[in-house]
């Protein structure tokens, strides 16, 4: 028979028909075909030729399932082929179950993992918003070129957006919570305001009624709201009379005009369920406004930008602080918090799975050494090369498909605790499942890293001369395989450190951060947010008469030490925005232009209250107030920035446009506002409460948990109408603060932990075989006289060395590696030495347990039983 | 009556082909595309797998003379057996009766033209 390339071809799809039959009938049927080929070809070019490849290959496959599905049915028979080898992979597996169970264990690890990761991956990134069409909106933003600063859009923005002729609608959105008067008090409901465009953006129809109309959204009709499918069953019990009936909002009766569904909502993610739409302001009183568009099809985001810049130019031309406009894909807002820390996760389960394939393949190259003479035997007796392979080739198939299944199983589980134990503020994660099409493509993925790494040490095996074995007695290692087993513990080793280091140092970049000063007295601060409502307390007067006396109510608790208010929440703090100078001193570099500063307005009793130590001058006093211009107290860093030579206390300062100077009167401790890890901490400034004025009481006692229930009644009993937004520990809101980096350091830690693990299940594995395969060497030695302890040692030193060696690979791995995941945990300080030495101790005693369990069994080798063993 | 299983169209076919006396296995395969009408073109695989249940039925045998000395020598021939025959006339006489049953419901008509 030729061996030309038609040859070839046609026996490797000769391979689909079982064994016998091919043997028999080989020969001649390439013959046969080799035959056709030809003449196809000389009646119709190389048309035919392919023709009649296409017709052979499909009858080779079509032929070949006939008759094995026929031995199938026959039991066996003489053409068993794959179903043999399928029950005898089983059954050799079975009479290893150590074997099985690490190799499946450690590969469902890496897939689990693996599949979990990628259903984060296509919820954040590839899916983040849940609104029609969600790829071709955009959010539009005020924008000043200079300082780089993006703030909220105003209704002109969204008129501009409208002229610019690229949009398939511009919709304008407001989003706050307001106050429902029921029978049973306030009840807080989140608010959509919105224009007209918002449904049509989403093209959803109202389940009832109808939408907002020109006249509501003007304001010239009677006051109207829209319920949300959500509200409309909860409370309403899904009336379908409920058109026409009223709700009291903020103490104006609103007519129900309809029922929008469910699917209406927000397309930015994270502000929990909408419970009731009312029409949008037209006179620019909503702070909170977000400008949505749809690009229309064929229009490109830079091209967009392009036109919205040339408006823009009109804009300043007329007026010159007018602000410029950006859009953004609504997609890379809802996402851009989640990236990075996304990335470094994604950079752990790569190498999780990288580990865990290395050491599936150890597994199979050690037991193929286990099994070298019985390998060499049956080929030595004439099973094809093919067929042994193919045995092992579908013991590794066995392997793939069970850890596949239970890893699975095992990403299911992590999902769903996921879900459970985000923190709160990351909404993005709350919807977050297995996607069918993301497992597959997961499973898959991993399904073909494995069998690669699978086959090839397969491959290497098969081609053993069995001659060579045969000769050998008592199975010294193959040198070979012993050689590449330790580069990839090495490479395992290296990995696992890696991870282990960057954990440790992620970890310990948090505990920090948590250690760091907030510059407050944290754990004995209560923080409680109200919103007067306007509607209720008109006028400055009746608002400062209704906030003292709740403060005074709750300075009257028992327990508590001070209460004082202010206009936000330490964590959430105001933003002052303008520009900012001091008296006879240059301005900042960083600061030209537009400085941002995180501010509050406060009470004389403030800082006493919360514990911020006052470093110079004093605290604001009763006639700060009523003083003009009003005195200022600086945060320490913003002193420092502002007056670099000191004199703050005394100097003047102004911010903002209004050009007043303002004498500055203390300076007071920074406190740890943003949150994050290490964003830069903003200036802060402070002002005097003005009457009336504060949504935010801060109250000092030891036991703030269990003061939280106390505040609501007692706001109750000053005003029913009054709403409690929130009460919680201030200690509560720095850990939410924090919840981006803590999920990124759990996560980091868990794989590190698991990564630790399966070297070391690894490195039990080599020293397990190699001392198992010394078995008569050990008996020799011992019933020559060696000691017990000098065959542990021999056996140990095995894994020793491709420890060390992963050690050091590892660091350099590490140290490389953390500088990438710098850019996903902000603050994260060069690698630190002490880290490593962590991770390293860490390891090696993991491994030297995982290696002295099968040295300790080497050592107590029954010297008879290793001679008579082979 | 026949015990045996009616025969595969491909089956049928090789039995006939072979009545004509030995053939091997390209000769065979044009034998029944040709009398099939090109209805029948089995690759290798099915014209293989249907001569092997063929031998293994009994009905036919590898040959052991070679009626064409300048053919390759490593060719194998296939020859029908008495066995064979036998099977090829009891199936013709199973497809008459169908034919007449037909006919005699009237979904062929009483007569065909020739052919």
């Amino acid at each position: 028979m030729r061996r030309d390339a038609v040859s070839r071809i046609h026996a490797l799809l000769r391979l689909l028909l079982p064994r016998d039959f091919r043997r028999a009938h080989a020969a001649d049927m390439e013959r046969v075909f080799r035959e056709r080929v030809e003449e196809e070809r000389r009646r119709d070019g190389v048309r035919g030729g392919v023709r009649a490849w296409w017709r052979e290959g499909l009858d080779l496959a079509d032929t070949g399932v006939r008759l094995r599905a026929s031995d199938l049915r026959q039991g066996g028979g003489d053409m068993g082929g794959w179903t043999d080898d399928m029950r005898s992979a089983l059954r050799s597996l079975r009479r290893s179950p150590g074997f099985a169970a690490f190799a499946v264990g450690t590969l469902a690890l890496g897939t689990g993992a693996t599949i979990a990761f990628a259903s984060f991956f296509d919820r954040i990134v590839l899916r983040p918003v849940d609104f029609p069409g969600a790829d071709r909106l955009v959010m539009a933003w005020r924008w000043r070129e200079d300082g780089h600063l993006m703030i909220s859009p105003d209704l002109d923005t969204r008129d501009r957006v409208r002229k610019a002729d690229v949009f398939a609608g511009v919709a304008g959105m407001g989003n706050h919570d307001v106050a429902w008067s029921t029978d049973d008090g306030p009840r807080m409901l989140s608010a959509v305001f919105m224009d007209s465009e918002l449904p049509a953006l989403a093209g959803l129809p109202p389940l009832l009624g109808r939408y907002f109309d020109e006249d509501d959204l003007a304001g010239s009709g009677p006051p109207v709201a829209i319920l949300a499918q959500g509200l409309w069953k909860r409370a309403f019990g899904a009336d379908p009379g409920v058109l026409g009936r009223t709700l009291r909002i903020e103490g104006t009766a609103r007519t129900i005009i309809g029922v929008a569904p469910e699917a209406l909502r927000p397309p930015t993610p994270g502000n929990g369920d909408t419970d009731v739409f009312l029409p949008l302001p037209t006179d620019g009183s909503e702070a909170n406004l977000s400008v949505f568009a749809r690009l229309r099809d064929g229009v490109t985001l830079e091209h967009a930008n392009e036109v919205m810049a040339s408006l823009d130019r009109a804009a300043t031309d007329a007026d010159k602080s007018a602000w410029g406009t950006k859009l953004v894909p609504v997609a890379e807002m809802a996402t851009s918090r989640l990236m990075s820390p996304l990335k470094v996760a994604g950079t752990a389960v790569v190498l999780l799975l990288l580990i865990a394939c290395i050491n599936v393949a150890n597994l199979l190259l050690a037991r193929g050494d286990a099994r070298v003479r019985d390998t060499a035997v049956r080929a030595a007796v004439g099973a094809g090369r093919l067929r042994l392979a193919r045995e092992m080739l579908f013991e590794s198939l066995v392997i793939a498909g069970a850890a596949s299944l239970i890893g699975l199983g095992l990403a299911q589980g992590a999902v769903a605790a996921f879900r459970v134990l985000r923190p709160r503020e990351l909404t993005l994660l709350a919807s977050l499942h297995l996607d069918p099409l993301v497992t597959a493509a997961a499973v898959a993925c991993g399904v073909t890293t494995v069998l690669l790494f699978g086959v090839l040490p397969l491959v290497h095996r098969v081609r053993t001369r069995p001659g060579a074995v045969l000769t050998e007695r008592g199975g010294t290692a193959d040198g070979s395989t012993l050689a590449v087993r330790r580069l990839l513990m090495v490479g395992e080793v290296a990995l696992s450190f890696a991870l282990l280091a960057g954990g440790v140092q992620v970890m310990s970049t948090l505990m920090r951060a948590g250690a760091r000063d907030p510059g407050l007295d944290v754990p004995q601060l209560l923080a409680a947010t109200l919103k007067l409502p306007a509607w209720r307390f008109p006028d400055d007067a009746s608002r400062e008469a209704a906030l003292d006396g709740i403060v005074a109510r709750v300075r009257r608790l028992p327990g508590v030490e001070g209460a004082s208010l202010a206009s936000s929440v330490p964590t959430r703090s105001g933003i002052y925005f303008g520009a900012a100078e001091a008296e006879g001193n240059p301005v900042p570099e960083d600061a030209r232009g537009n400085a941002v500063f995180f501010g509050n307005s406060v009470e004389p009793g403030y800082f006493a209250t919360v514990g911020q130590a006052v470093l110079q001058g004093r605290a604001f006093t009763d006639d700060d107030v009523k003083a003009d211009p009003t005195p200022y107290i600086l945060g320490e860093s913003a002193a420092k920035k502002y007056f670099p030579g000191g004199g703050a206390v005394g100097g003047r300062f102004r911010m903002g446009s209004d050009g007043d100077w303002h004498p500055v009167v203390g300076v007071v401790r920074d406190v740890w506002t943003t949150g994050s890890v290490n964003e830069p901490g903003y200036p802060q400034l402070y002002m005097p409460r003005t009457e009336g004025e504060g949504s935010a009481i801060l109250v000092r006692t030891r036991d703030p948990g269990a003061l939280a229930g106390s505040i609501a009644p007692l706001v109750r009993d000053v005003d029913k109408e009054i709403p409690v937004l929130d009460v919680q520990p201030v200690a509560h809101l720095y850990r939410q603060a924090l919840a981006r980096e803590r999920m990124v350091a759990v996560l980091l830690a868990a794989f590190a932990v698991t990564a630790a693990l399966l070297a070391a299940v690894g490195l039990y594995g080599v020293v397990s075989q190699v001392a198992v395969r010394r078995t008569r060497e050990f008996g020799i030695r011992i019933s020559l006289g060696a000691e017990r302890r000098s065959i542990f040692t021999l056996a140990l030193r095995g894994g020793v060395r491709p420890v060390v060696a992963g050690l050091m690979v590892g660091s350099a791995l590490a140290w490389a590696g953390l500088r990438f995941v710098k850019m996903g945990i902000a603050g994260l300080a060069e690698a630190s030495p002490l880290a490593f030495l962590g991770a390293a101790l860490l390891l090696a005693v993991t491994t030297l347990v995982a290696m002295g369990v099968p040295a300790a069994r080497a050592a107590r080798t029954d010297a008879i039983e290793a001679l008579r063993a082979e | 009556m026949s015990t045996a299983a009616p025969l595969t169209p491909l089956s049928m076919a090789l039995l006939v082909t072979l009545g004509g006396g030995d053939l091997h296995g390209y000769a065979l395969l044009r034998e029944v595309e040709e009398r099939s009408g090109g209805t029948l073109r089995p690759g290798t695989g099915s014209l293989y797998a249907a001569l092997q249940r063929l031998m293994d039925e009994g009905l036919i045998i590898e040959s052991p003379e070679r009626p064409d000395d300048a053919d390759d020598a490593r060719r194998k021939y296939y020859r029908i057996t008495g066995r064979g025959r036998t099977a090829v006339v009891e199936e013709a006489r199973r497809m008459e009766g169908l034919l007449a049953d037909a006919r005699r419901h009237g979904l062929i008509p009483a007569r065909e033209g020739r052919g």
